[in-house]
């Protein structure tokens, strides 16, 4: 009714052609480019970062069978990440992040994360064999021969994997957070890239809890590769591995059942489930260390 | 339509009319029950009995007229514990084999257990939210983001169920008795579980 009356006057059609002229870049925008050059990663015809786009990289990383990994984000011109929940920043609409995957010293991988208007948009690109750009990667993933990968072979995730981890972690942005920034929080904070941050955070920014140094990295490693399934609203299991924000650590959790999980490529028992084909025997190493230590200074590091 | 919130007696009084004395030994779990409406609970008992989750999530056991489902163990899942010999080997023209109690599955994937589906909160969906289930039988991924769920269970099928009808069946599995029995882990073929 609204529309056959609008079509009456001149202003009413006006209105809907502007109506139209904002819906259809916003639908427009639910699929990803098919190249990475399309993204808005690089100045045009070059391979340098465009205007913007700032590195970043956590504390704690996701073991990613060794890949070495790159990370950037640009926010867009005048737009504030949300600070207020600490532990689950809001991302403005335009926000991208990219995170770009070498094996053998070899881009193999970059994937692209989006927050449309119309929520948020995985994408993962195949890097070409001449190394100029990146072909976009099927919906539904692609496992390929990649002679420097480990086993020779390598998976793109389909975007169900992408939602996977991304979809009900606290923030789908695992990687940019006051957590995982720490020590880099200041310079973006002084940059005006994030909004309603604690002010103590430019001289003091938060860290990973735990009394030495191995609780820490331990904590931080569970944290990075487990905190987006096991945080307190996600996978109704008793297992808490998130850290929050300038609050104590989590309970130690039953080490013995993590590393059990940890340690087996046994597809129907793996953890993290996917993502990983091979074991992470440094991370092992490290939760074995903590356990150690937690035995010596009988602080009983198991139920 | 009749809204209310099932307490144990209510739920216990509701199963005896679904199912029947047989199963009104434990109480159901009510706890974070949301708001159902008795309609959408006898509505997922039918759908439960008319989509064959019982031949595979409740076990077998041999009765006097032969195999029966041991209604001891509604909808638990692979009895935990239970020793199986090994599996015939398949070759030819033969892909999938099942135990007799019809809850352990043998083919290309390896072997797969049914899991239990009671309210039980340490083995069973006792956690699971509403949402936890539509989206499990929508994506075919444990809580629609885990690993997938394995071979048998028809999930080409299931998926395409209503979101109404998959909130009935939810609603009805939290009125049925909680059931703890740790279901196993699947196995891996061979060829996978000989890589580290």
């Amino acid at each position: 009714m609204t529309a056959r009356r609008s079509l009456r006057t001149m202003a009413g059609m006006r209105r809907l052609l502007l109506l139209f002229a904002v819906l259809l870049p916003t639908l427009a925008q639910a699929e990803p480019p098919p190249l990475l050059s399309q993204t808005g990663l690089w100045a045009p015809n070059s391979q340098q970062l465009a205007p913007g786009v700032r590195p970043f990289t956590p504390q704690a990383v996701l073991w990613s069978d060794g890949a070495d990994k790159q990370r950037w984000i640009r926010l867009p011109p005048g737009a504030r990440v949300d600070a207020r929940k600490p532990d689950a920043w809001q991302f403005p609409i335009g926000t991208r992040l990219w995170k770009e995957f070498r094996q053998g010293g070899v881009a193999v991988e970059t994937r692209f994360i989006e927050r449309s208007a119309r929520g948020w948009v995985y994408a993962s690109y195949r890097w070409r064999a001449d190394g100029r750009d990146a072909e976009r990667v099927p919906p539904q993933g692609q496992t390929v021969a990649v002679a420097a990968a480990p086993g020779g072979r390598y998976d793109f995730p389909s975007r169900s994997d992408c939602l996977a981890c991304h979809a009900d972690a606290r923030s789908p942005v695992l990687g940019f957070s006051a957590l995982q920034l720490g020590p880099q929080l200041p310079a973006f904070m002084q940059a005006g890239l994030i909004a309603h941050a604690p002010a103590r955070w430019r001289t003091q920014p938060p860290g990973v809890p735990g009394a030495t140094a191995v609780e820490r990295a331990a904590r931080g490693y569970l944290h990075a590769n487990c905190a987006h399934c096991h945080h307190s609203g996600g996978v109704p299991r008793p297992l808490r591995l998130a850290l929050d924000v300038e609050r104590p650590a989590p309970p130690v959790p039953n080490l013995e059942d993590v590393l059990r999980r940890m340690g087996t490529r046994n597809p129907y028992v793996q953890m993290p489930p996917l993502g990983t084909r091979h074991i992470d025997a440094e991370g092992l190493a490290l939760l074995q260390a903590w356990i150690a230590a937690m035995a010596l200074d009988g602080s009983s590091p198991t139920r | 339509m009749t809204r209310l919130v099932p307490r144990p007696a209510l739920a216990t009084a509701l199963l005896l009319t679904l199912a029947g004395p047989a199963l009104a030994q434990a109480p159901a779990a009510s706890a974070k029950a949301p708001k159902v409406s008795t309609a959408q609970v006898l509505r997922g008992a039918y759908l439960m009995k008319t989509s064959a989750c019982m031949d595979c999530h409740t076990p077998l056991k041999m009765g006097p007229k032969g195999p029966e489902p041991d209604m001891s163990r509604l909808y638990s899942g692979h009895p935990q514990g239970t020793q199986l010999s090994p599996a015939p080997a398949l070759s030819g023209s033969w892909m999938t084999v099942a135990s007799d109690t019809m809850t352990a599955w043998v083919g290309p994937w390896g072997t797969s257990f049914t899991a239990n589906l009671t309210p039980d909160p340490e083995t069973g969906l006792g956690r699971w939210t509403e949402k936890d289930f539509i989206q499990t039988i929508r994506t075919g991924r444990k809580l629609g983001r885990g690993r997938e769920i394995l071979p048998p269970m028809p999930i080409p099928v299931y998926s395409q169920m209503s979101d109404a009808d998959l909130k009935a069946i939810f609603a009805y599995l939290r009125t049925i008795p909680a059931v703890r029995n740790k279901v196993p882990e699947p196995i891996p073929p061979a060829a996978a579980a000989s890589q580290p």
